[in-house]
């Protein structure tokens, strides 16, 4: 399989490479996500009880409070959290506490495209170009 | 983006560097949504301030801030905190409880921020005109400030809106923007609706489905300041909801037409009792057996709702295993002393809480292990981080089952 690029808008800076894990579930950050250890920790959330530390977070939007800023911010800078995240919508929680953070963040896709990352592939996102690439096997 | 002249200089370090890094989040945010330029804004409510949310990362960021001699250039409120800074000790708090909480609030006022500590400000001297750009964080706040009172604001981050404080400005964008704030959504309401715990139904089940949409409600009649105040913090709750309609009642709309502008409905859903049954399964999971612990005001009560609650408790008797926590901000509290509803509350064995919610309060501290209570919101959040097992019932039933001692896993009937 040849890799393939998704266009889409650039949100927050930086080029990272990873393994994606991919939530249908809007996340709440704060207090859905334990900033210390980068798990899902909403009950029911689809990624319940999975890490997204040191791997690529592909999510719809964030939701909920929005205390949610500096739990993304806290996983920034102590490299507890996603190394980048790609989303169909970045919201300001998700916008501001990326920035601050330093985390790559990509948004502006449909759902039906964000369907073509599946959990485990490789990708690689361009925070400053607005683009994913998902790589070959 | 077009900016002004000082909007120029601050992006320029001509204020220091962190008024040029907080221009420069707010350009990039502007740049995200295509915003042509900025607005002053009129005030900043600032959520995100609580212990929990906090490591020592982020409290150094904001008492580097403070030490800078960074301050707000526009009225700026502090969202509800874990510390009730006058009774902590009576609900069973320490000093070395706060040790980070009282470093923040120091952190906060410290750059001018007034601490009311409140997540409705606006019954606490923040109160913004309609039309006024804001810049509020705090999920429940913003589909007030916009629905309810047509001033605009964004769904701001807790850092997004320090940002917007330390500049005093917001880019035009979102909310902002009078094309935003139409109807794209219309929800049909099948059945009365009645007290905020059917309100908060409501906006559960509408939030979890509207995703980024402006809902336009038909079939709600005449609903309270409180339960809107509800409505608005359940859609924020289990969805990103910041607006929404329901002709004849907000001011923005006075009939359907108007809500939804030149938009047309791109989703239609209907609400009857069975849907509101939905939410009811996630968060009454409660055991059937004893009640440890009942918690109210989530948003913080009004005056209204202490009044209607200290009416319910007057000359009954909580049972004695059961805590009662009432939540509400310093100044409500201190009205509802003046009326005398404080002492109702606490001769029946409660306890009026300020600047605190139970969301944010470090209850495993207690040993609390389930909660009772009106607010669908608090449900959800002790669900999520309290690993709670919750019960939600309408206030009049809470304070019944509160003086039972007893979760009898009662069906939800409404008001």
């Amino acid at each position: 399989m040849a890799s393939k690029i998704l266009a889409g808008r650039s949100i927050s800076e930086g080029t990272v490479e990873g393994e994606a894990i991919v939530s249908r579930d809007p996340i709440v950050f704060n207090l859905g996500i334990d900033a210390e250890t980068g798990v899902i920790v909403e009950k029911g959330h689809d990624l319940e009880g999975k890490s997204t530390k040191n791997k690529i977070l592909v999510f719809p939007y964030g939701k909920g409070s929005t205390g949610g800023a500096w739990s993304i911010y806290r996983m920034g800078v102590k490299h507890t959290g996603p190394l980048a995240m790609v989303c169909q919508y970045s919201e300001v929680l998700t916008t501001v506490g990326a920035i601050l953070g330093s985390i790559p963040v990509v948004d502006g896709f449909s759902e039906e495209q964000l369907t073509e990352i599946k959990t485990g592939d490789r990708i690689r996102v361009n925070g400053g170009k607005g683009t994913v690439e998902i790589l070959a096997d | 983006m077009q900016l002004t002249d000082e909007e120029k200089r601050m992006l320029a370090g001509d204020f220091g560097s962190t008024v040029k890094r907080a221009m420069e989040v707010l350009v990039k945010l502007g740049e995200i949504h295509d915003a042509p330029y900025m607005v002053e804004i009129t005030s900043a409510h600032i959520d995100g301030n609580i212990d929990k949310e906090h490591n020592q990362e982020s409290i150094a960021f904001l008492e580097q801030l403070a030490a800078d001699n960074i301050r707000v250039r526009t009225f700026t409120t502090l969202n509800t905190i874990g510390l009730d800074r006058l009774k902590y000790h009576e609900l069973g708090f320490n000093d070395a409880h706060f040790e980070n909480q009282f470093r923040l609030n120091k952190a906060f006022e410290g750059m001018g921020c007034l601490g009311v500590y409140s997540c409705t400000p606006y019954y606490a001297s923040n109160l913004p005109r309609f039309g006024e750009h804001v810049a509020w964080s705090e999920s429940s706040t913003p589909p007030f400030v916009n629905a309810v009172l047509g001033a605009r604001t964004s769904r701001e981050a807790g850092a997004s809106a320090l940002m917007a404080a330390i500049t005093g400005r917001t880019p035009y964008y979102s909310y902002h923007v009078p094309h935003n704030r139409l109807g794209q959504a219309l929800i049909k309401v099948d059945c009365p609706m009645r007290g905020i715990a059917d309100y908060g139904l409501l906006g559960y089940y509408v939030g979890s489905r509207v995703k980024t949409s402006v809902p336009v409600f038909n079939g709600l009649s005449e609903p309270s300041r409180d339960e809107l105040i509800y409505l608005g913090a359940a859609m924020a709750t289990s969805g990103p909801v910041a607006m929404y309609h329901i002709p004849g009642v907000t001011p923005e709309a006075r009939d359907l037409d108007e809500a939804f502008g030149s938009n047309e409905p791109e989703l239609v859903i209907h609400v009857d009792r069975k849907a509101l049954q939905e939410p009811l399964d996630y968060l009454n999971d409660m055991p059937v057996g004893p009640v440890e612990f009942v918690a109210m005001g989530c948003p913080h009560y009004s005056l209204r709702q202490i009044e209607r609650l200290a009416g319910l408790l007057e000359g009954k008797r909580i049972h004695k295993d059961v805590t009662l926590w009432i939540h509400t901000s310093e100044p409500i509290r201190y009205m509802a002393q003046r009326l005398g509803f404080d002492k109702i509350i606490a001769k029946a064995g409660g306890l009026l809480t300020a600047d605190i919610c139970t969301i944010c309060t470090p209850l495993e501290k207690l040993g609390f292990r389930t909660v009772v209570t009106d607010s669908v919101k608090q449900a959800f959040y002790c669900h999520l981080f309290n690993n709670f097992t919750t019960a939600v019932e309408t206030m009049e039933n809470v304070v019944n089952i509160a003086i039972a001692g007893v979760w009898e896993g009662k069906r939800y009937n409404g008001e």
